[in-house]
Parts: structure tokens; C-alpha cells; sequence
């Protein structure tokens, strides 16, 4: 059996009266999707935040690749192989998708130009035309500001510069939410391109027909506890409703 | 399931239209105010001396305007460049005068020589950097809109020089900053016009070939996607707004070498003036998007449309009124660009 | 992208170019430009109305421009703008005595007749004549006026602008001479500083009053300044008590003194400066000599006069 790439135990956390997470477990294989899913309320965000570094557990702990690891930023988290999108995308709708790739960490010109701080734009544009060519995304145009493209691609630029920059495990916080019926099917092709591509996806969603269609894997979080955690294979529609309402369904051994 | 193409068809020939009257419009105008002009006052308006006199009063501007465009770029604003300019000409005058060992605000020039007068610049833009920083600091950290942020430091800027000159302009300059600067020629092109190219060049460099440059313009899109993107938001403030207040710095140096006087009761129209031709250049006031080359373009339309209206005889009302439809057409047109791009 | 901006910067600099190869200004007969001090200033407005009737009288072709600021940087543009025009006669109310002498003298030496009107600069090596009034003389005058109105005693104000305006500075400096010589029992409280800034004065006024409650007499060296301070005085609730004296009859002021918010007015007349310099103009256009000082009037207009009061008003009835 491989060892997870991420795995957090007996995660909880409280905030003031409220506990939003109660021993919460999570764990993410090499090479696959998981889907997290649970009603409003249920503790995904949190969780979301505290894998993607932006807030800290109370309790219980995190392991990366079989090390334990305490995230105190987002950017610890990223240079450990996790990068997180969120439902705002972090993506600056006047630059263009090249430039929103390579967001602060832009290419230098070699030499003297580039100490000073000249911008290599054509070294910059080509990797970004490699990376989408390797996922599959195909935009209106490389060279307008993100602004002028529809919904579905710009998901697609944030998804892209996230596993570009990380290897190992890249977070998805309702990707599909604000999108059609076409932009969904393009993001949720491009999140099995990245998993082909030697990243994994966690996908938070709400939209069990989707999750079942992408995700290997699937886990229910209830209450700040995880209540099931299933094959998607194996799993219907109404088992992970009757998880994500009641706490009962079948448990995946592995 | 296979994946559509998602490249939309090409843009039509109208789309293609409106997008290049929208990028290049002012351009166009700019273009018909000098063939306008020309055609009705051919010997007048396009005799070497006038342009030579349009290029010198869009110099001081021009290094102004230049600043407001990297802050207007980061969706700020800096309505203090007219009073910074104010106080860095006073503390500047000031400073050359006291070092000549001339007392009093005597009329006429000194005969400081070229190391006071080094000094005199220095302090000038520091002065006006410091002034900057201040701004930026207060913006970045107390998050404070800009707009009152510069509001408060305008007032602070000109009472300051106020207080420091006694309300008095301090008129002796040193004659070979009036004279060289203020008057003089390399290769036939005034100095200040030679000093405004090279600052609005440079910075144009910066802004748009170099990383700084780029997270200008990060920063103005999406702040808090820079931030997570790692990008020092706040320091990129912070040095923006002192770029603007040494730019009013450098203009300090221009304007006492120009007028051979400090000259505090003007710019007061400074501050809207470099905004308008900003916003007249095609950078949005929300922004993330601008160009040095739209604010060049910018400066000189007031500039170009008051000369063509006082040399053929058109009374002043007519002027303000003009720019203000010109600024409204401006801002209209980013609206247009702005909803051009959502409909893609 | 990179391209078209090549194709922009070209045909900018190919259409300078072009026209900056054309030659000599045509000179149009009996032209002349004036330049007022400011927009919008009812002084200059009437100086305006009174230069274009004589000017129509004489045959002259006249411009009139101004920039919206009493300010040399706003103004030294519209100077090069009429340098560029090339009138044969240029008469020119400066803002600032030092600054506007390098544009004023090329435009002398570009072979326009150059007069000052109203103001005057440093240098008038270049001038042809200066229209001037006396101003120290009006200071002087509302110096009598103000002691007669207080009674020879007790504490004035004067209300001006900052030093560098010639005029004004005279005005300040001729009744403080006045008040210095003739009347050694009046406490003379000093010169406060507003530019053109009706508000400032009156905040001048009432903190003037905070401190001397006392206060007999104000003299303003200008309408705007006037204006501020009846405010302040109004404010404070001592119209009539404090007397005001203040020079030019802009509508404003002439319905002050009749109201008895003004007590004396020092009125100029603009309108016969502006047809003085017409008149000016036009002989120096049929190559005439002229005086190089010539003086206009100034009258002492009380309370009582309010028939002189209308005579002198500054009115803009052209426009």
C-alpha cells in the first residue's frame, strides 16, 4: 500500500462557541482525485484552509508524504507541493493568462537585464503556451488580459498555474461553481489531465453527479467529522446523500 | 469526452473597429486638434516657436502626470503632486539660497555655482520622495483610500511651504540653474523638454519592461491576488507613491529653473490636470491598465487646445468648458473598453 | 501591438515636423492681443468691456484671453500662445512682476509692441508703456479715509495679498506711509496675507477680532479680500462698527457701501484703462510716440456718493 501524499489526523478546530471541525481525518494518495463533499456547514472550508496552510488546527495532526508538518502560511504549504484555488481564483482579470501564470514569479532576461529586472515575455509566454498545450486548455486568445475570457477558461488559467507551480497536490474550492454546463465538463477534463499529468486534485463540491463522474475517490465530512470515505466506483447519488445527512454509508478498506 | 475547441472565431471587422478606436482614440483626437489648428492657423500655430513653447509647458506637466500614472495604476490617486511640487520648490530655493550666503528673498538670481545647485536638486527629490513615501506608508498600511490620504497630505504640502516661505515666494534663484535649465538648449531642444523625455522614457521602460513594472500593474488588477501570489503589495505601494512624489520633486527643480521664482500660489491645479491627462491616455481609474505613451498623449490635448483657442481668439470659458466633455468622453470610452472585454 | 505604436510615434513626429518647417508669421493689419490678469474677475471683465468698444471705435482687431488663475504658470502659456499669434500690439496685465518678464520680452523681441496694463514687471527695458494707476497714492488715500471714519485713533488691519504683485504691494505700502506720517495715534496692527482667497480674509477678520476686539478700521487692497472680510465682520456681528475701506468697486463692493457693510471705496476704473490701452495700441501701431507712464484715475467713493458709487462700478455690460 503507498503512503499518502497528504494526510491529516483527528483534525479539530474551534472558533469562539462554534466547533467547526471535531476530529476530522483526510488523506490523499499519489495520483488520484478526491472528492470532499458535506452539506453547508460541515466543515469543508476549514479543512481547506488548514490543508492549504491558511489556518492551523487546534488539534490532531498533518503529514506530508509520511512527515508530519505544521503549515504557518500558505506559502509553506506551497513550497511543500500544495497549491490552493479558490472560489475568487487570485487571478488579476488585467494581465494575461502568461502573465497571471507566472504572478510573482516572473522570468528574468539573463545577465545584467535580468538583475536589474528586465521580464524575459517571450521565455514567459512560450512556458505558458507549453503548460496549457500539456493540459488540454485552450483559450480565446494568449495575448488579452484574462478579463475577456469567458468563466470556464479563466478556471482553467488559475487550475493551470496551480499545478504548474504545484507538483505534488493541488486544491480545487468548488471549481465548477459558477459555471455552465460546458465550461464544468472542460474544468472537470482539466482536473483529470493535471491527475494524468503526476499531481493529484482534491475537489471540494457540492454536485454529487459531478463528483462521482471525476473523483476516485470520495470523502463525506458531517459535523467536523468524516463520516465516510468511498470508492466512487462503487458509490450512488444517495449513498453519499444519505453520508452527508445521516453519517452512515459503507466504508471503503484499503 | 473530448474537448471542443474553445478559440473563438475571430474577431469581426466591427469588433476590430471599435477595439482600435477605443485603444487609440485619443490619439486620433490629439492628431485632428493639431490638423484642425494647423489648417486654420498654418504660420501661427505651426511655427517652430509655438511648438518649441508647446513642448516647454508640457514639460513640467508631463514628469507630474508621469507619476500619476504608476498610482493611478494601482487604483490609487494623488492629489497631493501640486503642493509636494510647492514644498520641494520652497525647501530647494531655499536651501540654494541660504548656501550662497545671500539673506532675503531678493529679487533677481545668484551666482550659485553647479554644487549648490547639485545640493538644491537633492533636496528636492528627497523632499518630494519623502513626501511620496509618506503617502504610500499611509495608504499601505492603514488602508485609508487614497483620495483622502493625498487630500490630507495636499493640505499638509502647501501649508508647509507656507509656513516655511512666510507665504512669500522666494525669487532668487541661482542664474545658472535659470539660465542653463530653465532656458538653455542642448542640440537646439530646450533642457526642460530634454529632461521631460528622458524621465517620461525611463519610466516608461520601467513600467512596462521590467518586473516592477508588472506587479504595478498586479498590484492595480487584483491586490489580494498578489499578495497570495507573493507579491510585497504593500512595498510596491509604498514605493508607487514616492515614485509620484519624486517625480513632483524632479518637476520642483523644473519649475524654479522656468519661472526663475517659487511659485506657491500656482499649481493649484495641478493635481486634477495630470489626473485628466492620465485618465485622457487611456489608463483606467480602476486600474491595472495604462500606458505612458496614452499620458503623454493626454498631457498635451489641454495643452495643444488652449494654445489653438488663444491663438485663434476664442474666449477662455470655452476652454474649461471643452476639456471637461473631453474628460467625459474619456471616461465613457474606458467604460466601453471595459464592457467590450466582459462580452469575450 | 508594439508595431502600431511604432506607426503612432511616426506620424506624430512626421506632422511636428512638417509643420515646424513653415516659415514666417503673416501679420495681419491693426491686430492686438490682450491678456487680463484672470478670468472671471469682474475688474478685468470691465477693463475687457471698455478695451473691445474702443478697440471697434479705432478699427483694431482685437483678442482678448486670460488664464482661469491670477497665477504666472497659468498665465505664461497664454503669453507664448499669443507670442505664436504674432499681433502687431500686445498689452499684458502681468501676474507675477518677475516671471513673466523672459516670455513677455520674447515676445518684444519676436517684433510685437509690448504694454503692460494695470500690473507691471521689474524690467521695463522692452515695455513700450505701462498703464498704470497710482497706487501708492490710493493707499495714501484710503489712509485719510480710514482715519477720518475712525476718528484719527485707535487699531487697523490691512488685508492684502503676499508680496510680488507690484500693485498691491503699493497700495499696502502707500497707506502705511500714510498712516506712519499723518496719523501717529492710530495703532497700526500690520499687514495679513489672502490670495485672492475671499474665505482666508474673513477667517483673518475674526481671529483679528478674537484677539483685538477693538478694532476700529480694515483696509482691503482688493475686492476679493473686501468681500472675505465683510463676512468676517458680519459673522462677528460689528458691520459698521469695525469701518471698512476697501479699494475697487466691483458690484459686490458698491452694494456693500450702500448697505453700510463698506464705508469707502477706492475705486479705479478699468474700463478707461482697457480704452486707454486701445488707444495706446493704436498709436503705436501708425508708429506714434508715447508716453512711457501713462496714468489712469482713482477716486475716493464714500457712503455718501452712492450716484459715483454706480458711475465707477465695475461692470461687465458687454458681455
Amino acid at each position: 500500500m503507498n503512503q499518502p501524499l497528504l494526510e491529516a489526523a483527528g483534525i479539530s478546530r474551534t472558533f469562539g462557541h462554534v466547533q467547526a471541525l471535531n476530529g476530522a481525518d483526510f488523506k490523499v494518495y499519489p495520483g488520484e482525485i478526491v472528492a470532499l463533499i458535506g452539506d453547508n456547514g460541515a466543515g469543508k472550508s476549514t479543512l481547506v484552509k488548514i490543508l492549504s496552510g491558511a489556518d492551523r488546527p487546534d488539534g490532531g495532526l498533518l503529514k506530508v508524504e509520511g512527515q508530519e508538518v505544521r503549515f504557518t502560511s500558505p506559502l509553506e504549504a506551497q513550497m511543500n507541493g500544495i497549491a490552493t484555488v479558490y472560489q475568487d481564483l487570485a487571478l488579476a482579470p488585467d494581465l494575461t493568462p502568461a502573465e497571471n501564470l507566472f504572478l510573482g514569479r516572473e522570468l528574468m532576461k539573463p545577465g545584467i537585464l535580468g538583475r536589474l529586472g528586465f521580464l524575459n515575455r517571450k521565455a514567459m509566454q512560450a512556458q505558458s503556451v507549453k503548460q496549457f498545450a500539456m493540459l488540454g486548455v485552450q483559450l480565446k486568445s494568449q495575448r488579452v488580459s484574462i478579463a475577456s475570457l469567458s468563466g470556464g477558461q479563466r478556471q482553467s488559467v488559475a487550475i493551470a498555474r496551480a499545478a504548474m507551480w504545484a507538483r505534488k497536490l493541488v486544491i480545487l474550492d468548488e471549481p465548477t461553481a459558477a459555471l455552465g454546463v460546458v465550461q464544468t465538463a472542460r474544468v472537470l477534463e482539466l482536473c483529470k489531465r493535471v491527475r494524468d499529468a503526476g499531481t493529484s486534485v482534491v475537489l471540494i463540491s457540492h454536485n454529487m453527479p459531478q463528483v462521482l463522474e471525476v473523483a476516485d475517490r470520495i470523502q463525506v465530512l458531517r459535523l467536523g467529522q468524516t463520516v465516510a470515505d468511498l470508492k466512487s466506483s462503487e458509490a450512488s447519488v444517495d449513498d453519499l446523500v444519505r453520508a452527508m445527512t445521516s453519517g452512515q454509508a459503507k466504508e471503503v478498506v484499503r | 469526452m473530448t474537448n471542443e475547441t474553445a478559440i473563438a472565431p475571430t474577431e469581426t471587422a466591427e469588433e476590430k473597429m471599435l477595439r482600435l478606436v477605443t485603444g487609440g482614440w485619443t490619439f486620433f483626437l490629439l492628431i485632428a486638434l493639431v490638423a484642425v489648428f494647423l489648417v486654420l492657423r498654418p504660420a501661427q500655430f505651426g511655427s517652430a516657436y509655438n511648438i518649441q513653447q508647446l513642448a516647454i509647458n508640457a514639460a513640467i506637466l508631463l514628469v507630474l502626470a508621469t507619476g500619476q500614472t504608476y498610482v493611478i495604476i494601482t487604483a490609487g490617486i494623488d492629489l497631493s503632486v501640486g503642493s509636494v511640487l510647492v514644498f520641494a520648490s520652497v525647501v530647494s530655493a531655499k536651501l540654494m539660497l541660504m548656501l550662497s550666503g545671500v539673506d532675503g528673498t531678493t529679487y533677481g538670481t545668484t551666482a550659485a555655482g553647479w554644487d549648490i545647485i547639485a545640493i538644491g536638486i537633492a533636496a528636492a527629490l528627497v523632499t518630494g520622495a519623502v513626501w511620496g513615501a509618506l503617502n504610500g506608508l499611509l495608504i499601505a498600511l492603514t488602508r485609508i483610500q487614497p483620495l483622502i490620504v493625498t487630500l490630507g497630505t495636499m493640505g499638509m504640502a502647501l501649508g508647509g511651504a507656507q509656513i516655511l516661505s512666510g507665504g512669500v515666494d522666494v525669487r532668487a534663484m541661482p542664474e545658472l540653474l535659470v539660465t542653463q535649465v530653465g532656458s538653455g538648449r542642448f542640440l537646439g531642444i530646450p533642457m526642460l523638454v530634454i529632461i521631460a523625455m528622458v524621465t517620461v522614457v525611463l519610466a516608461g521602460i520601467v513600467l512596462h519592461l521590467t518586473r516592477f513594472g508588472l506587479h504595478v500593474f498586479a498590484v492595480g488588477s487584483n491586490e489580494e491576488a498578489s499578495r497570495r501570489s507573493g507579491i510585497p503589495t504593500r512595498a510596491r505601494l509604498i514605493q508607487v507613491y514616492a515614485i509620484s512624489g519624486l517625480m513632483a520633486g524632479i518637476a520642483a527643480v523644473m519649475s524654479n529653473a522656468r519661472f526663475s521664482t517659487t511659485t506657491i500660489n500656482g499649481h493649484a491645479m495641478d493635481n486634477l490636470a495630470t489626473i485628466s491627462a492620465v485618465v485622457l491616455g487611456g489608463t483606467s481609474l480602476f486600474g491595472g491598465a495604462g500606458t505612458v505613451f496614452g499620458t503623454v498623449i493626454g498631457v498635451f490635448i489641454p495643452i495643444i487646445l488652449l494654445n489653438g483657442f488663444v491663438i485663434l481668439g476664442i474666449p477662455p470659458f470655452w476652454q474649461t468648458v471643452a476639456m471637461g466633455a473631453v474628460l467625459i468622453l474619456a471616461v465613457w470610452i474606458d467604460q466601453l473598453k471595459r464592457r467590450l472585454r466582459k462580452r469575450g | 501591438m508594439y508595431m502600431y505604436k511604432i506607426i503612432k510615434t511616426t506620424t506624430l513626429a512626421s506632422v511636428l515636423l512638417a509643420t515646424s518647417s513653415l516659415g514666417a508669421m503673416a501679420q495681419d493689419q491693426k491686430t492686438v492681443a490682450l491678456v487680463l490678469g484672470s478670468s472671471g474677475s469682474p475688474f478685468y471683465q470691465a477693463m475687457q468691456c471698455g478695451a473691445q468698444a474702443k478697440a471697434r471705435e479705432l478699427g483694431l482687431s482685437l483678442t482678448v484671453s486670460a488664464a482661469d488663475q491670477f497665477a504666472a504658470d497659468a498665465q505664461i502659456p497664454v503669453v507664448n500662445a499669443v507670442t505664436a499669434a504674432g499681433p502687431q500690439v500686445a498689452a499684458i496685465v502681468p501676474t507675477d512682476m518677475q516671471a513673466l518678464i523672459p516670455p513677455m520680452r520674447e515676445l518684444s523681441e519676436r517684433g510685437t509692441k509690448v504694454i503692460t496694463v494695470d500690473q507691471t514687471v521689474a524690467d521695463t527695458s522692452f515695455l513700450h508703456t505701462q498703464i498704470l494707476t497710482d497706487n501708492e497714492a490710493g493707499g495714501a488715500l484710503a489712509a485719510d479715509q480710514l482715519a477720518a471714519l475712525v476718528g484719527g485713533t485707535g487699531k487697523v488691519l490691512v488685508i492684502t495679498q503676499p508680496p510680488g504683485s507690484l500693485a498691491q504691494d503699493a497700495r499696502a505700502s502707500g497707506f502705511e506711509k500714510a498712516l506712519a506720517e499723518k496719523y501717529p495715534e492710530i495703532i497700526y496692527l500690520g499687514a495679513q496675507y489672502q490670495s485672492n482667497d475671499p474665505q482666508r480674509a474673513a477667517e483673518i477678520i475674526t481671529s483679528t477680532l478674537s484677539a483685538h476686539p477693538d478694532l476700529a478700521g480694515v483696509f482691503s487692497t482688493n475686492d476679493q479680500g473686501a468681500i472675505g472680510a465683510i463676512t468676517g465682520l458680519r459673522q462677528a456681528g460689528v458691520v459698521g462698527q469695525v469701518k471698512m475701506v476697501a479699494y475697487d468697486a466691483a458690484s459686490a463692493e458698491v452694494a456693500a457701501l450702500k448697505n453700510g457693510e463698506i464705508q469707502a471705496l477706492i475705486a479705479q476704473n478699468p474700463k478707461l484703462e482697457g480704452e486707454v490701452a486701445m488707444g495706446v495700441a493704436a498709436k503705436l501701431i501708425a508708429g506714434d510716440a508715447v508716453e512711457p507712464i501713462t496714468m489712469t484715475e482713482i477716486v475716493a467713493i464714500t457712503a455718501e456718493q452712492p450716484d459715483l458709487a454706480d458711475r465707477y462700478e465695475y461692470v461687465a455690460d458687454c458681455m
